[in-house]
Protein backbone atom coordinates (compact mmCIF):
# COMPACT_ATOMS: atom_id res chain seq x y z
CA UNK A 1 0.00 0.00 0.00
CA UNK A 2 1.34 3.48 -0.89
CA UNK A 3 1.62 5.94 1.67
CA UNK A 4 -0.63 8.55 1.88
CA UNK A 5 2.52 11.24 1.09
CA UNK A 6 3.96 9.21 -1.58
CA UNK A 7 -0.12 9.09 -3.18
CA UNK A 8 -0.39 13.09 -3.07
CA UNK A 9 3.16 13.43 -4.02
CA UNK A 10 2.48 11.11 -7.40
CA UNK A 11 -0.92 13.00 -7.84
CA UNK A 12 1.14 16.23 -8.05
CA UNK A 13 4.06 15.43 -10.37
CA UNK A 14 1.79 13.93 -12.73
CA UNK A 15 -0.71 17.18 -12.78
CA UNK A 16 2.83 19.43 -12.98
CA UNK A 17 4.02 17.51 -15.78
CA UNK A 18 0.59 17.86 -17.39
CA UNK A 19 1.25 21.46 -16.74
CA UNK A 20 4.81 21.13 -17.86
CA UNK A 21 5.90 22.68 -14.39
CA UNK A 22 8.09 19.66 -14.26
CA UNK A 23 10.43 18.27 -17.12
CA UNK A 24 11.34 14.38 -16.78
CA UNK A 25 14.86 13.52 -18.53
CA UNK A 26 16.36 10.28 -19.13
CA UNK A 27 19.38 9.02 -16.62
CA UNK A 28 21.56 6.37 -17.34
CA UNK A 29 19.19 3.80 -17.18
CA UNK A 30 16.94 3.31 -20.29
CA UNK A 31 13.72 3.09 -18.73
CA UNK A 32 14.69 5.68 -15.72
CA UNK A 33 13.48 9.08 -15.82
CA UNK A 34 14.07 11.70 -13.53
CA UNK A 35 12.92 15.46 -12.92
CA UNK A 36 15.14 18.26 -10.64
CA UNK A 37 12.49 19.61 -8.23
CA UNK A 38 14.47 22.71 -6.31
CA UNK A 39 17.82 21.12 -5.03
CA UNK A 40 16.07 17.88 -4.74
CA UNK A 41 14.87 15.02 -7.38
CA UNK A 42 12.56 12.82 -7.99
CA UNK A 43 13.37 9.38 -10.39
CA UNK A 44 10.70 6.42 -11.59
CA UNK A 45 12.01 3.44 -12.91
CA UNK A 46 10.89 0.47 -14.32
CA UNK A 47 12.65 -2.62 -14.81
CA UNK A 48 11.97 -6.79 -14.97
CA UNK A 49 13.47 -8.55 -12.13
CA UNK A 50 13.72 -11.39 -11.19
CA UNK A 51 12.04 -14.09 -13.11
CA UNK A 52 10.84 -11.49 -15.53
CA UNK A 53 8.13 -9.64 -13.41
CA UNK A 54 8.00 -6.45 -13.86
CA UNK A 55 8.75 -3.62 -10.92
CA UNK A 56 8.50 0.06 -10.64
CA UNK A 57 9.54 2.61 -8.57
CA UNK A 58 9.65 6.48 -7.27
CA UNK A 59 12.67 7.47 -5.36
CA UNK A 60 13.27 10.94 -3.79
CA UNK A 61 17.05 12.17 -3.67
CA UNK A 62 18.45 14.92 -1.84
CA UNK A 63 21.12 17.74 -3.00
CA UNK A 64 23.73 15.66 -1.84
CA UNK A 65 22.46 13.07 -4.53
CA UNK A 66 21.64 10.38 -1.72
CA UNK A 67 18.70 8.38 -2.13
CA UNK A 68 16.12 9.44 0.78
CA UNK A 69 13.16 7.78 0.43
CA UNK A 70 11.36 5.60 -1.76
CA UNK A 71 8.36 2.82 -2.88
CA UNK A 72 8.80 0.11 -4.99
CA UNK A 73 6.22 -2.48 -6.63
CA UNK A 74 5.76 -5.52 -8.41
CA UNK A 75 3.23 -5.92 -11.75
CA UNK A 76 -0.33 -7.07 -10.62
CA UNK A 77 -0.64 -4.89 -7.49
CA UNK A 78 -2.63 -1.66 -7.23
CA UNK A 79 0.28 -0.11 -6.25
CA UNK A 80 2.45 -1.06 -9.29
CA UNK A 81 -0.30 0.74 -11.54
CA UNK A 82 -0.40 3.92 -9.69
CA UNK A 83 3.65 4.15 -10.03
CA UNK A 84 3.23 3.42 -13.83
CA UNK A 85 0.43 6.40 -14.01
CA UNK A 86 3.59 8.83 -13.06
CA UNK A 87 6.21 6.48 -15.15
CA UNK A 88 3.91 7.10 -18.03
CA UNK A 89 3.70 11.12 -18.26
CA UNK A 90 7.77 10.97 -16.99
CA UNK A 91 8.20 8.65 -20.51
CA UNK A 92 6.26 11.03 -22.29
CA UNK A 93 7.46 14.42 -21.06
CA UNK A 94 10.95 12.92 -21.90
CA UNK A 95 10.01 11.52 -25.47
CA UNK A 96 8.22 14.94 -26.18
CA UNK A 97 4.90 12.80 -26.95
CA UNK A 98 2.29 15.20 -27.27
CA UNK A 99 4.47 18.00 -28.77
CA UNK A 100 5.17 15.17 -31.36
CA UNK A 101 1.58 14.20 -32.13
CA UNK A 102 0.40 17.48 -32.44
CA UNK A 103 3.19 17.90 -34.96
CA UNK A 104 2.05 15.03 -36.88
CA UNK A 105 -1.63 15.96 -36.62
CA UNK A 106 -0.62 19.74 -37.66
CA UNK A 107 1.06 18.41 -41.07
CA UNK A 108 -1.88 15.85 -41.43
CA UNK A 109 -4.56 18.79 -41.50
CA UNK B 1 48.64 61.16 16.18
CA UNK B 2 51.25 62.75 17.64
CA UNK B 3 50.31 65.87 15.70
CA UNK B 4 46.75 65.60 17.60
CA UNK B 5 48.48 64.96 20.92
CA UNK B 6 50.76 68.67 20.29
CA UNK B 7 47.53 70.41 18.71
CA UNK B 8 45.87 69.15 22.07
CA UNK B 9 48.62 70.07 24.56
CA UNK B 10 48.38 73.83 22.68
CA UNK B 11 45.40 74.37 22.92
CA UNK B 12 44.83 73.26 26.30
CA UNK B 13 47.61 75.62 27.49
CA UNK B 14 45.58 78.49 25.08
CA UNK B 15 42.60 77.92 27.18
CA UNK B 16 44.47 77.87 30.56
CA UNK B 17 45.76 81.04 29.81
CA UNK B 18 42.69 82.65 28.76
CA UNK B 19 40.73 81.57 31.62
CA UNK B 20 43.45 82.70 33.74
CA UNK B 21 43.24 86.01 32.17
CA UNK B 22 39.48 86.31 32.41
CA UNK B 23 38.89 85.88 36.03
CA UNK B 24 42.34 86.94 37.14
CA UNK B 25 40.94 87.99 39.95
CA UNK B 26 40.19 84.65 41.91
CA UNK B 27 42.63 83.41 44.47
CA UNK B 28 46.13 80.76 43.80
CA UNK B 29 43.70 78.34 45.12
CA UNK B 30 40.81 78.97 41.63
CA UNK B 31 44.27 79.02 39.52
CA UNK B 32 45.23 75.79 40.35
CA UNK B 33 41.83 74.35 40.15
CA UNK B 34 41.52 75.66 36.78
CA UNK B 35 44.67 74.58 35.62
CA UNK B 36 43.95 71.23 37.13
CA UNK B 37 40.51 70.77 35.37
CA UNK B 38 42.39 71.43 31.91
CA UNK B 39 45.01 68.96 32.49
CA UNK B 40 42.50 66.38 32.80
CA UNK B 41 40.55 67.86 29.71
CA UNK B 42 43.90 67.07 27.97
CA UNK B 43 44.17 63.33 29.85
CA UNK B 44 40.90 62.43 28.45
CA UNK B 45 41.64 63.89 24.84
CA UNK B 46 44.88 61.73 24.54
CA UNK B 47 43.67 58.61 26.14
CA UNK B 48 40.83 58.98 23.27
CA UNK B 49 43.08 59.55 20.77
CA UNK B 50 45.08 56.13 22.04
CA UNK B 51 41.64 54.33 22.18
CA UNK B 52 40.91 55.02 18.39
CA UNK B 53 44.71 54.68 17.26
CA UNK B 54 44.38 50.81 18.81
CA UNK B 55 40.59 50.25 17.14
CA UNK B 56 42.62 51.23 13.97
CA UNK B 57 45.25 49.10 14.30
CA UNK B 58 43.05 46.46 15.39
CA UNK B 59 40.80 46.50 12.19
CA UNK B 60 43.47 46.86 9.93
CA UNK B 61 45.01 43.82 11.16
CA UNK B 62 41.82 41.52 11.04
CA UNK B 63 41.91 43.04 7.36
CA UNK B 64 44.97 41.47 7.14
CA UNK B 65 43.94 38.15 8.76
CA UNK B 66 40.81 37.93 6.29
CA UNK B 67 42.54 38.50 3.66
CA UNK B 68 45.19 36.10 4.00
CA UNK B 69 42.60 33.42 4.79
CA UNK B 70 41.04 34.30 1.48
CA UNK B 71 44.34 34.44 -0.18
CA UNK B 72 45.10 30.69 1.48
CA UNK B 73 41.76 28.86 1.17
CA UNK B 74 41.70 29.84 -3.04
CA UNK B 75 44.71 28.25 -2.54
CA UNK B 76 43.76 25.44 -1.12
CA UNK B 77 40.32 25.38 -3.68
CA UNK B 78 43.12 25.41 -6.46
CA UNK B 79 44.52 22.43 -4.86
CA UNK B 80 41.75 20.73 -4.49
CA UNK B 81 40.08 21.24 -8.20
CA UNK B 82 43.39 19.51 -9.90
CA UNK B 83 42.69 16.69 -7.54
CA UNK B 84 38.82 16.84 -8.67
CA UNK B 85 40.01 17.32 -12.00
CA UNK B 86 42.32 14.06 -12.12
CA UNK B 87 40.07 11.90 -9.83
CA UNK B 88 36.97 12.43 -13.22
CA UNK B 89 39.60 11.85 -15.82
CA UNK B 90 40.47 8.67 -14.22
CA UNK B 91 36.80 7.94 -13.78
CA UNK B 92 36.38 8.21 -17.61
CA UNK B 93 38.90 6.27 -18.07
CA UNK B 94 37.87 3.05 -16.27
CA UNK B 95 34.45 3.70 -17.56
CA UNK B 96 35.52 3.83 -21.02
CA UNK B 97 37.39 0.61 -20.44
CA UNK B 98 34.39 -0.89 -18.93
CA UNK B 99 35.97 -1.63 -15.61
CA UNK B 100 32.97 -0.34 -14.37
CA UNK B 101 33.37 -2.31 -10.02
CA UNK B 102 36.50 0.19 -10.28
CA UNK B 103 35.00 2.57 -11.62
CA UNK B 104 31.95 2.84 -9.16
CA UNK B 105 34.69 3.37 -6.37
CA UNK B 106 35.73 6.14 -7.96
CA UNK B 107 32.49 8.30 -8.82
CA UNK B 108 31.66 7.72 -5.45
CA UNK B 109 34.66 9.42 -4.61
CA UNK B 110 34.08 11.71 -7.24
CA UNK B 111 30.83 12.69 -6.08
CA UNK B 112 32.27 13.11 -2.86
CA UNK B 113 34.54 15.54 -3.50
CA UNK B 114 31.87 17.54 -5.71
CA UNK B 115 29.49 17.89 -3.00
CA UNK B 116 32.68 19.25 -1.02
CA UNK B 117 33.49 21.82 -3.33
CA UNK B 118 30.02 23.11 -3.74
CA UNK B 119 29.86 23.75 0.03
CA UNK B 120 32.24 26.66 -0.48
CA UNK B 121 30.18 29.30 -1.34
CA UNK B 122 32.79 31.65 -1.93
CA UNK B 123 33.78 30.04 -5.00
CA UNK B 124 30.66 29.53 -6.87
CA UNK B 125 27.91 31.82 -8.45
CA UNK B 126 24.00 30.89 -8.33
CA UNK B 127 24.47 29.62 -11.94
CA UNK B 128 27.32 27.43 -11.34
CA UNK B 129 25.99 26.08 -7.72
CA UNK B 130 22.41 24.97 -9.81
CA UNK B 131 24.36 23.23 -12.42
CA UNK B 132 26.75 21.44 -9.68
CA UNK B 133 23.61 20.54 -7.51
CA UNK B 134 22.19 18.85 -11.24
CA UNK B 135 25.76 16.80 -11.32
CA UNK B 136 25.26 15.84 -7.65
CA UNK B 137 21.97 14.21 -8.20
CA UNK B 138 22.75 12.66 -11.06
CA UNK B 139 25.94 11.05 -10.25
CA UNK B 140 24.19 9.98 -7.19
CA UNK B 141 21.58 7.89 -9.32
CA UNK B 142 24.59 7.14 -11.56
CA UNK B 143 26.16 5.14 -8.58
CA UNK B 144 22.88 3.74 -7.22
CA UNK B 145 22.34 2.74 -11.37
CA UNK B 146 25.95 1.15 -11.15
CA UNK B 147 25.86 -0.57 -8.06
CA UNK B 148 22.58 -2.67 -9.14
CA UNK B 149 23.80 -3.25 -12.58
CA UNK B 150 27.42 -3.11 -12.35
CA UNK B 151 27.67 -7.00 -13.70
CA UNK B 152 24.88 -6.00 -16.81
CA UNK B 153 26.23 -3.52 -18.66
CA UNK B 154 23.57 -3.58 -21.40
CA UNK B 155 21.34 -2.05 -18.33
CA UNK B 156 22.85 1.04 -17.73
CA UNK B 157 24.21 3.88 -20.31
CA UNK B 158 27.98 4.30 -19.84
CA UNK B 159 27.28 7.21 -22.47
CA UNK B 160 24.81 8.81 -20.05
CA UNK B 161 27.56 8.25 -16.88
CA UNK B 162 30.44 9.50 -19.01
CA UNK B 163 28.04 12.62 -20.07
CA UNK B 164 27.20 14.13 -16.36
CA UNK B 165 31.21 13.23 -15.28
CA UNK B 166 32.08 15.75 -18.36
CA UNK B 167 29.26 18.21 -17.23
CA UNK B 168 30.65 18.47 -13.68
CA UNK B 169 34.64 18.33 -15.33
CA UNK B 170 33.51 21.34 -17.15
CA UNK B 171 32.49 22.95 -14.35
CA UNK B 172 35.51 22.48 -12.03
CA UNK B 173 37.93 23.19 -14.89
CA UNK B 174 36.29 26.29 -15.40
CA UNK B 175 36.43 27.14 -12.04
CA UNK B 176 39.77 25.79 -11.71
CA UNK B 177 41.36 28.03 -14.50
CA UNK B 178 39.52 31.19 -12.91
CA UNK B 179 40.86 31.01 -9.86
CA UNK B 180 44.50 29.57 -10.97
CA UNK B 181 44.28 33.06 -13.17
CA UNK B 182 43.19 35.22 -10.82
CA UNK B 183 46.37 34.17 -8.84
CA UNK B 184 47.81 34.50 -11.52
CA UNK B 185 47.05 37.95 -12.71
CA UNK B 186 48.05 39.12 -8.82
CA UNK B 187 51.11 37.53 -8.31
CA UNK B 188 50.46 35.35 -5.54
CA UNK B 189 51.64 32.53 -7.45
Amino acid sequence: MIPEKYRELIEKLIRATRQKKVVWEQTSREAEYKAVIGSSMVTTDNWDFPDNVMNADVAIWNSNGMKVDSIQAMEGTEDYAEIMKLHSVARASFLRADETIADILGHLE
Amino acid sequence: MKKKVIRGGVASLLVCIILCIVISWLDIGAYISIIGSVASLYGIWVAYLQIKSVRTVAQETQRAVNEKLSDLNRHLSVVDMSHIISMGRETLAYLHSCKLEIALFRIRDFKAEIVYLQQNESLLDEEKKVRLNTCISDLGVDIANLRANYKKKDQISIETINNHIEEALTIVEGLEGKYKYKEYDTGKI
